[in-house]
């Protein structure tokens, strides 16, 4: 990784993470019991989706470094660092539901 | 093995913490020329010189946490916390949200400290990354504590 992606490579991995979680992207699950990949779920089987988010955000982080190539400014740092930080508020609001809030 | 893997994520982890928490003191807060103590020691550290071992000790810990998950999904997630302590899974997917947005963040992290042209960029990642260390740190000793592997 050239260093100067750094910031572009961190916008797409935080999107793409933000987007798989909201289920824009297709969801990846993983069934331990029975040790299955499926893009489908199966209600009562306890399932990981995280596995899949984390794929999509190494697309996404592969994907910008890629497009990074060829546009012809870099990704201000902190579009880089406010960018993760956002998402990472509002998926914490989003589990506001486990607390009973 | 699931024991024995709990046990290096947990040292990793540490090991984490203890850096990312000296090199986040260090650019923050740098020793204005040569100060004695143990505060003034602290923050003498070169914060560069962290960089890489906090990115490999995020990625190895993150690792061993994903190869610990199924157990934990199955084990304590579906066998405990979901009827007993929903709170406690709400907070590991906090810590799994956490986890993946740290992960983003190294590569910026590692641009700042590598490259001059971000290197405005230090202490503001240096800080978000140590307050996901942690955070994750703690959430997985209280979930730990909840129902442990």
């Amino acid at each position: 990784m050239k260093p100067s992606s750094g910031p572009a490579i961190t916008v797409g991995m935080a999107t793409a993470y933000a987007l798989a979680v909201l289920h824009v992207l297709p969801r990846l699950y993983f069934y331990p019991r029975v040790g299955l990949w499926s893009w489908s779920a199966v209600a009562i089987e306890p399932s990981i989706s995280w596995y899949g988010y984390v794929g999509w955000a190494l697309v996404g982080g592969l994907a910008a470094r890629w497009i990074s190539r060829f546009v012809p400014w870099r990704t201000p740092w902190r579009l880089a660092l406010i960018v993760p930080l956002l998402v990472l508020a509002g998926l914490f609001w989003a589990q506001h539901a486990w607390f009973g809030l | 093995m699931t024991l024995l893997l709990l046990l290096v994520h947990g040292l990793a982890a540490a090991v984490l913490w203890g850096a990312v928490t000296h090199q986040a003191l260090a650019v923050s807060w740098p020793a204005r020329g040569r100060e004695n103590g143990w505060w003034g020691a602290l923050r003498s550290v070169h914060p560069e010189r962290y960089a890489l071992a906090v990115v490999v000790l995020f990625c190895f810990t993150l690792a061993l946490g994903a190869l610990l998950y199924p157990p934990f999904r199955v084990d304590v997630r579906a066998g405990y916390l979901d009827a007993q302590a929903p709170w406690g899974t709400g907070l590991f997917e906090l810590k799994e949200h956490a986890a993946a947005i740290g992960l983003a963040l190294l590569p910026l992290y590692w641009s700042a400290w590598r490259d001059p042209a971000v290197a405005g960029a230090r202490r503001g990642v240096t800080l978000a990354l140590a307050a996901i260390v942690w955070f994750n740190f703690l959430v997985g000793h209280v979930v730990n504590n909840l129902r442990g592997l």
